[in-house]
């Protein structure tokens, strides 16, 4: 099964709160490959996709930040209009039901995360359609 | 059943309640003869001493607080010649003045009277050794319970505050049975044990703990008997009252008010008339034997109820229940009255929430809002949005179910919420007040 792990931090509506995660997870020596901000009342949730997502989550926990890791899928799509599309319109095909998205460029094309309800079964699905989700060496 | 005094500890509530008015009333007459700021007052108020004819009629007399105590700096309202003190403690009010109370020979064996029933009845007694770390001094806290120990016939290790190490060290060279302190101490103290190896289950000789001063919770209870491996019981005293007076016997099931000694009423904090048998309200107390100072109706600010109902040690005395909080901290919301304490035991008991919160109240068109802001438990975070409004619908719920009124919750970042040293202020109330 190809999954990837995601860093969420709870951040508070702070000015400058949001750096102090960013700088930590820089000091770490983790680089961001995307990221979203899910944006609640009194704080939010930040989302990373990261290289060194352990030496991240060590260096967050021990600033006292509050971070989870959950597992998302990560696959490629075209870099073209329409591309983003291709994949919702196969995913509600497949009936994959998608809880969150993001999505972002790299190098050679661009990746869409997904955060999905039944993440072993939406991979099955996706593959057997002829999707393939990239692991985390595949996406630096 | 081990009692101090066993007559007196299972009288049945009639006999308790003859002694009390016969008490009263020689109190009453003894104030109306010997105190001119209370004459003036029962003046004022229209009551003789030959009025006092039944407990009911002590709604007739006038109620007292600590600005009486404040206004008559240092010692105006002593009663007994000063010849006849013995000892002072001096409280540090926040605000103002300083409150002296002054103690006769009698009043120090009341006091003790009061504590060595208390031990005893969770057990203590001569074979015991207690360590005092209450701060000795001024503080009624420190020499209040040593007496107490003493009166008991226990050994007392008088460690007063402080060096942490060290009463570790020497709760385990002395064989050490029980200590009294502050909730908060034993819990660092717990903490700093550990860092140095020692386990108190298995080190030492602990069973008890006699904990006051300031607020704690069933949690914490829990937290400190697991670690420690003993019983902690809850102590309630006031140093107007004398200082640590009563504690929770073996039950642990509300704190024993010796009614030869104290009576306690309860009334409504706004209208000041009795609450119902078993309903909370705000405690008033009369020390029925207090010489040098007497203590008359005293409205302390803290809030609970009573219940007469037998315990199940066979006790007889009114045992007082949980405080709920202190009236100065009462806020009204749509005509109810809320206090952060039921809100920080609310949280308290739901585990995936921190007891770090803010209350803030405001006016949302003719209505009142409040809002609760709490700090998650950092294990308890996740990326699942709905799951953290979930936590959030259930904390509303089980205030919404202890306060009767609804709250807004919000979680927040763990560590987002203000740190308070000593008193907190915990209630933001933007309302604009007509
Ligand atoms: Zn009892």
């Amino acid at each position: 099964m190809t999954l990837v792990k995601q860093l969420s931090v709870m951040v508070e509506n702070r000015v400058g709160r949001l750096a102090e995660v960013t700088g930590t997870i820089g000091e770490a020596g983790a680089n961001i490959l995307g990221f979203s901000i899910a944006e609640g009342e009194n704080f939010g949730i930040v989302r990373f996709m990261l290289d060194r997502t352990d030496d991240a989550y060590n260096a967050l926990k021990a600033n006292g930040h509050t971070v989870s890791c959950s597992d998302v899928i990560a696959l490629p799509i075209e870099d073209n209009p329409g591309g983003l599309h291709r994949v919702a319109a196969r995913c509600a095909q497949l009936g994959v039901n998608i809880v969150y998205a993001y999505a972002f460029r790299k190098s050679d094309g661009a990746v869409l995360v997904l955060k999905v309800d039944d993440s072993a079964r939406s991979v099955r699905m996706l593959k057997a359609d002829g999707f393939n989700p990239l692991d985390v060496e595949e996406l630096v | 059943m081990e009692c101090w005094n066993h007559k007196i500890e299972t009288m049945g509530r009639e006999d308790i309640e003859r002694m009390q008015l016969s008490s009263l009333k020689e109190l009453v007459s003894r104030l109306y003869d010997s105190s001119p700021h209370y004459h003036s007052r029962m003046r004022e108020a229209g009551v003789l001493p030959g009025d006092i004819r039944s407990l009911q009629d002590i709604v007739r007399l006038p109620s007292m607080n600590k600005l009486d105590l404040r206004d008559n700096y240092p010692d105006k309202l002593f009663t007994a010649p000063p010849e006849d003190v013995i000892r002072y403690h001096v409280s540090s009010g926040t605000t103002g003045k300083p409150t002296v109370v002054g103690y006769t020979r009698n009043d120090i064996e009341n006091w003790s009277e009061s504590l060595a029933r208390s031990f005893a009845s969770f057990g203590l007694g001569r074979k015991d050794v207690i360590q005092v770390s209450n701060g000795y001094g001024l503080f009624s806290g420190g020499l209040g319970m040593h007496y107490g120990v003493e009166k008991l016939g226990a050994a007392v290790v008088p460690a007063s505050t402080g060096g942490t190490k060290k009463q570790i060290d020497l709760i385990k060279d002395l064989n050490v049975t029980a200590i009294a302190c502050t909730p908060s101490y034993l819990v660092h103290m717990i903490e700093v044990a550990e860092g140095m190896g020692l386990d108190f289950r298995n080190d030492t000789r602990m069973r008890a703990a006699i904990l006051g001063a300031e607020p704690w919770s069933e949690n914490m209870r829990r937290h400190i008997e697991d670690r420690m491996g003993i019983k902690a019981q809850n102590c309630y005293g006031a140093s107007e009252l004398s200082g640590p007076l009563f504690t929770e016997c073996q039950e642990q099931d509300g704190i024993h008010i010796w009614g030869d000694l104290c009576l306690v009423e309860v009334v409504d904090p706004e209208t000041g008339e009795h609450v119902g048998d078993g309903e909370r309200g705000e405690l008033v107390f009369t020390m029925l034997k207090r010489e040098a100072l007497p203590i008359i109706r005293y409205r302390i600010g803290d809030l609970s109820g009573i219940t007469w109902e037998k315990c199940n040690c066979g006790r007889t005395h009114p045992r007082l229940q949980r405080l709920t909080g202190r009236v100065d901290d009462m806020i009204i919301i749509r005509g109810i009255n809320v206090f952060p304490s039921q809100v920080e035991h609310v949280l308290g008991e739901i585990d995936e929430v921190t007891q770090q919160y803010m209350i803030v109240v405001e006016s949302r068109g003719v209505m009142d809002n409040m809002a609760v802001q709490v700090e998650l438990d950092p294990k308890a975070f996740t990326d699942d949005i709905l799951a953290l409004r979930g936590i959030s619908s259930k904390v509303a719920k089980a205030l919404q179910e202890v306060l009767n009124v609804k709250v807004d919750v919000q979680l927040m970042e763990p560590g987002s919420l203000p740190r308070f040293e000593g008193k907190s202020k915990r209630v933001i109330d933007k309302r604009v007040m007509m």
